[in-house]
């Protein structure tokens, strides 16, 4: 069955300028990493997409960015399609990806400041946004180093700073607190939390539940494809009679052990 | 493309291959140390192109006259020419051989008459004595078989009509025959292969570049920004023309300070360093067809071996049957580099010119294949 966020939220959301995926497919072969999923994000929203192992999230994002094409369904962002206006999408998106994706012979700053040169920043700005996205997140003494000799920690964190260098309207991060120690990870939910004061759409993927819980506005969760659930955390807690958000996650997704993504 | 994107990624291609030892090794240490250790190894230090050519004269003029003795003269006092006696043609010939002179000139045994019935009556061609003077020359210098001829023949006018730019004469200069000279160092030889054979390593590079690129994700990030693949791939093709032209400078310096001083001019410099451009893009091309066909790092490095080994066996210093080497990219730049700098071919030459023709339109070409083919398969 579809699941719609209706029928969960109880409400319809207005996706103007948002994030609209209506009927999103994405097959492999006969394997159906993405099934029927449809799902509104609201402009200035942040919203956690959860899930176990092979759920399908990494393939939503991925879609999101424009990395794969729907098999059907539609998909638009700000009110663009991905699939016909991707290079309109891509002026406004920053992709922090599940891989700590920098390139391991540019320094950290280096690396920053390629992705804002990608993006056409004029060079006064982006010495400016450089070095204020560093100090925000506590790169500074670290960002003259080659990458290659960073920690996963420091990594993860260049690779956000990369996603945030052009001042995105949505941005997209696929398990951005993967390998931090707590210190980090509280810092970069404070930063996040800021992103969000701004008005940025924030799209987050986590096997935290507490992270997810602590930051997003809403929460949904997909399994096998398919949205299972979908609301805010005390509003899923309280359908599922849970106390916390992760007897939640096994409630709705079982105890079973899953097989990684596609 | 966009320039600033272009620029922005160029900045990041060469900062990454300059830092990371091993492609830093690939691309200029190796054939940094590859051209020092054959430079020292086959003897070139020392040796130098020559600016003057030795000339060796067999006097066989059996007449009275002092003609063939003005003419040796002549010959030894032109300051291109240094003379060396023979009395024996075989030892001429030896010595021909084995690149110790440049040229041999054998004077008939009526020289002296000849030259004396044009001197008697110069304006009456029916009353002179015919004769002709016999030629060897060194083959493996297109400046000895283009240049030597012709100054000869200057000689012999000047020593007849002393200040005459032309004239007939009664002595003519028979066909000369070829003979091939060992003179030059192996190295010599060697030289001109190096320049293909450095290039050769970026197909290495460009396929292990990629493939690392789609392994840990980068092309997927990057492919998120505004870059298009033709921003991507034309960093590619710019930086690696970057490294060639830089690559070019290593031979030519390491070269140079090893002996090999080819006697040519600044445009056969710069006609090798187009080339080595040029040879650059049929590089980015395998390259990325070998990172099309690789599903690792690991398998980029040994299926680019498939296009580097031919590459080098057929077209470089390794001396086959040209017909062979001409299947190959690398075989064109070769000759031309050796055109110019061994044989003393002029750059705007037929041959020099067909070799870069060939190489732009191969080069072009397995670019263009590899450019299609990633952009199909290999980028996904």
């Amino acid at each position: 069955m579809m699941a719609r966020e209706t029928l969960i939220h109880g409400q319809e959301i207005n996706g103007a300028g948002g994030i609209v995926i209506d009927g999103l497919v994405k097959r492999y072969g006969d394997i159906v990493a993405v099934d029927h999923l449809c799902l509104t994000i609201e402009k200035g929203e942040f919203f956690a997409l959860l899930g176990p192992n092979g759920a399908g999230k990494t393939t939503t994002i991925k879609v999101l960015c424009g990395l794969l094409n729907p098999t059907s369904g539609n998909v638009s962002i700000g009110g663009f399609d991905v699939q016909g206006e991707m290079g309109k999408i891509k002026q406004n998106i920053g992709v922090c990806p599940q891989e700590s994706s920098i390139f391991p012979y540019l320094t950290g700053k280096e690396n920053v400041e390629l992705f804002g040169e990608l993006h056409g920043l004029p060079k006064a700005i982006l010495k400016d946004r450089v070095s204020g996205i560093l100090g925000k997140l506590f790169l500074e003494d670290h960002a003259g180093r080659i990458a290659q000799k960073y920690s996963g920690g420091l990594t993860k964190r260049v690779s956000l700073a990369m996603a945030l260098v052009n001042d995105p309207a949505f941005l997209f991060l696929d398990e951005p607190t993967v390998a931090m120690d707590p210190q980090s990870r509280r810092a970069i939910w404070e930063y996040l939390k800021e992103l969000k004061a701004r008005g940025k759409t924030i799209v987050l993927t986590t096997h935290y539940m507490e992270e997810a819980e602590h930051l997003a506005d809403r929460i949904g969760i997909i399994d096998r494809g398919k949205l299972i659930a979908l609301g805010t955390p005390p509003q899923l807690m309280e359908a599922n009679g849970c106390k916390n958000f992760e007897d939640v996650f096994i409630k709705l997704t079982g105890r079973d052990m899953r097989k990684e993504e596609v | 493309m966009n320039a600033k994107r272009l620029y922005a990624l160029v900045k990041k291609d060469l900062k990454s291959t300059f830092r990371n030892p091993a492609t830093l090794f690939m691309v200029i240490i190796f054939p940094l140390v590859l051209t020092l250790a054959f430079g020292l190894s086959f003897g070139a230090i020392g040796a130098r192109m020559e600016q003057t050519y030795d000339v060796g004269v067999i006097d066989n003029d059996a007449t009275t006259y002092s003609w063939s003795r003005d003419f040796t003269a002549s010959i030894d006092a032109n300051e291109m020419l240094n003379v060396v006696q023979y009395s024996d043609i075989s030892i001429a010939q030896r010595d021909l051989a084995e690149g110790k002179i440049d040229a041999i000139i054998a004077i008939p045994a009526n020289f002296g008459n000849a030259c004396q019935s044009f001197v008697d009556d110069p304006s009456d061609p029916a009353s002179w004595t015919n004769t002709s003077l016999v030629l060897a020359l060194d083959s493996g210098s297109m400046i000895i078989t283009q240049t030597l001829p012709p100054v000869l023949y200057q000689v012999l006018l000047e020593t007849l009509v002393p200040g005459a730019s032309s004239a007939s004469l009664p002595v003519s200069l028979g066909l000369p025959s070829l003979v091939s000279a060992e003179k030059r160092s192996q190295f010599d030889y060697m030289a001109p292969g190096l320049y293909a054979f450095a290039g050769i390593f970026l197909i290495m590079i460009v396929a292990e570049t990629f493939v690392e690129q789609k392994e840990k994700g980068l092309l997927k990030r990057i492919n998120v920004t505004p870059a298009t693949a033709a921003d991507v791939i034309g960093s590619q093709a710019i930086s690696n023309l970057v490294l060639a032209a830089m690559q070019a400078g290593v031979i030519l310096g390491i070269s140079t300070a090893v002996g090999f001083r080819p006697d040519v001019g600044v445009d056969a410099y710069f006609m090798v360093f187009i080339m080595s451009m040029v040879f650059s893009l049929c590089a980015v091309g395998c390259g990325l067809i070998t990172a099309t066909l690789s599903k690792n790092t690991g398998m980029a490095t040994g299926l680019s071996f498939v296009f580097i080994i031919p590459l080098i066996f057929l077209g470089t210093f390794v001396l086959v049957p040209s017909d062979v080497g001409q299947l190959v990219p690398s075989y064109y730049f070769t000759d031309a580099v050796t055109s110019l700098f061994l044989r003393g071919a002029p750059v705007g030459s037929s041959t020099v010119m067909l070799d870069l023709a060939v190489l732009v339109a191969v080069s072009a070409g397995l670019f263009l294949a590899g450019v299609l083919l990633y952009k199909k398969l290999g980028s996904k």
